[in-house]
């Protein structure tokens, strides 16, 4: 537990920025708790908290992966403020408006058009999902394996039984165009046969 | 350049492994063709959602980690702390568990005789019935074999938007919904939406015969669910509608699953798919499983994300073909019966072939 308090800040985003697993770890170890009261004290729970950290963590994540982006605060003020905004956006939706906020910490302003988009790429998210699992075999499981689990294209091959990586390759790009295709589409989606 | 290698190219491209030739290669051909140009631009979009996709799922993963970690390490230490008490009190246990033995043997003997006698036949009468249900089993000529399924639905919006459980009609091509109150027309209805992993499915009627539901009397909840509040469910678990309560029993659902809560409501084969209503009349839940193991718990999946999914579904209809959510509650001024009376005509049998 005390080894998280040894990453400098600038190392902690370039881990996030590498998907690096210790990096996220200690950003949840040092930051959750704070996120988590706010969010207690102000008309949620855990559960709550939970949810709002892990969509605070991906604008974050977002943010740090664009190139020109600089953080000009402490990484905990940044997830602090961004969660904060989310909840009350969040609070908002539900017509539950507080009438005053119990602030825990300084927080930066917030740009609704971040929450904006954050909540769009919710939604992107979520039809990615529903995409790959409407792919059908051997899509599916060939691109969730490559993408999400991060399996190597010929641990890939032995699991689904190519001769080797290359036809594996092969069939991952026909798998992404058709995956593209679905995508892009834009319409509801339901399973072929009804 | 053909479109496989377009996307191989996009790969590298996105994740910055791009070689000077190959660098040229992509550049030249996006220069000359315009659609490729629009392909490649797709690709980009696309890798940057697997991208995040990943890491929304990896961050969840590693946050339940953590949260474990966090936990084992509480309990090790409260563990330590105790251990001084912990010793002294078996050890007293043990002392008198023995002084006790000893002492009550005696007594205890005759009365466990009986015990066991009784237990004994109840063992017998177990596996006659179990020899009994055997050789029916065997024997008749019944074969179970599910040539249609029935449910409970609810509409939720004056031009035919019905929400139910998705494993009703998971298998079955054809979808009717049929009324209490008027049990000769049937419509038929089309699957709009579906999600496998929280058992959720919107159909809408699509019927020459149908114009418009009645107004919706209820709305959806959007308040905090409270721990042993009040709730009920009107269900089709036979040919007419049937009404069951109970209170809700836990904030989450079948392991934990934060998407659902618990309800005490007895709940049978046709039940899935019904509204869990609370005192006022406001829709909590829709009714989607039980457990097996565990008494009387029912699951219900939470309106809250009712509300989430039929938002996303409302991004993507066209603006006259919308889920218009009922805004208010007709219903927390009358008592249960008015209640159920006014509600029981927006509730659906639905029957998949």
């Amino acid at each position: 537990m005390k080894l998280a308090n040894y990453w400098s800040e600038a190392d902690l985003l370039r881990g996030v920025k590498d998907n690096s697993e210790i990096a996220i770890k200690t950003i949840y170890k040092l930051h959750f708790a704070m996120v988590e009261n706010f969010i207690r004290l102000n008309g949620g729970n855990s559960q709550d908290a939970k949810d709002v950290f892990q969509d605070g963590f991906l604008v974050l994540y977002r943010n740090v992966k664009n190139d020109d982006f600089k953080l000009d605060c402490k990484i905990k003020t940044y997830l602090y403020s961004v969660c904060r905004r989310i909840w009350l956006t969040e609070l908002k939706r539900k017509n539950k408006v507080p009438t005053s906020v119990n602030e825990l910490d300084e927080f930066i302003t917030v740009d609704d058009a971040e929450i904006d988009e954050n909540n769009e790429q919710e939604k992107m998210l979520s039809h990615l999902s529903q995409c790959l699992e409407l792919l059908g075999e051997p899509c599916s499981s060939l691109l969730s394996d490559f993408y999400l689990n991060n399996y190597s294209m010929q641990e890939i091959a032995d699991k689904m039984g190519y001769t080797n990586a290359d036809n594996a390759k092969t069939q991952k790009y026909k798998c992404l165009l058709r995956l593209k295709k679905i995508f892009f589409k834009n319409e509801i989606l339901k399973k072929e046969t009804i | 350049m053909d479109l496989i290698r377009l996307t191989e190219l996009s790969e590298k491209y996105s994740n910055g492994s791009l070689n000077d030739n190959e660098n040229t290669e992509l550049f030249s051909a996006l220069k000359s063709d315009s659609e490729l140009k629009s392909h490649f631009e797709e690709n980009i979009e696309l890798f940057k959602n697997l991208d995040l996709l990943q890491i929304a799922q990896l961050s969840k993963k590693l946050f339940y980690e953590v949260e474990n970690e966090q936990h084992k390490f509480r309990s090790n230490l409260l563990f330590l702390k105790q251990n001084v008490i912990r010793y002294t009190a078996v050890a007293a246990v043990t002392i008198f568990a023995v002084v006790g033995t000893l002492y009550f043997s005696g007594w205890y003997s005759y009365r466990s005789h009986i015990q066991s006698y009784t237990r004994l036949g109840n063992n017998i009468s177990t596996l006659t019935n179990n020899q009994k249900s055997l050789w029916s089993a065997l024997f008749s000529n019944y074969k179970s074999e599910h040539s249609y399924t029935t449910g409970t639905g609810f509409a939720i919006s004056t031009n035919g938007y019905i929400i139910t459980s998705y494993h009703i009609i998971k298998d079955f091509d054809s979808i009717f919904v049929v009324n209490n109150f008027d049990s000769l027309i049937r419509y038929r209805a089309d699957l709009v939406y579906n999600n496998q992993n929280s058992d959720l499915a919107i159909l809408k009627i699509n019927d020459s015969l149908f114009n418009s539901l009645e107004k919706i009397p209820f709305k959806l909840s959007n308040e905090n669910i409270n721990l042993g509040e009040y709730v009920y469910t009107l269900g089709y678990s036979k040919q007419n509608i049937v009404f069951g309560e109970g209170s809700v029993s836990s904030y989450t659902g079948f392991n934990e699953d934060s998407l659902t809560i618990q309800v005490s409501i007895p709940s049978n084969p046709g039940n899935s798919g019904g509204p869990i209503l609370n005192s006022k009349g406001e829709i909590v839940g829709m009714l989607c499983a039980k457990s097996n193991e565990i008494d009387g718990a029912t699951y219900a999946i939470k309106s809250e994300y009712l509300y989430n999914v039929i938002d996303s579904l409302n991004s993507k209809l066209e603006i006259n073909n919308k889920v218009v959510l009922p805004k208010y509650n007709n219903l927390s001024h009358s008592d249960r019966p008015q209640q159920i009376k006014k509600i029981q005509n927006v509730i659906f049998k639905v029957e998949a072939y």
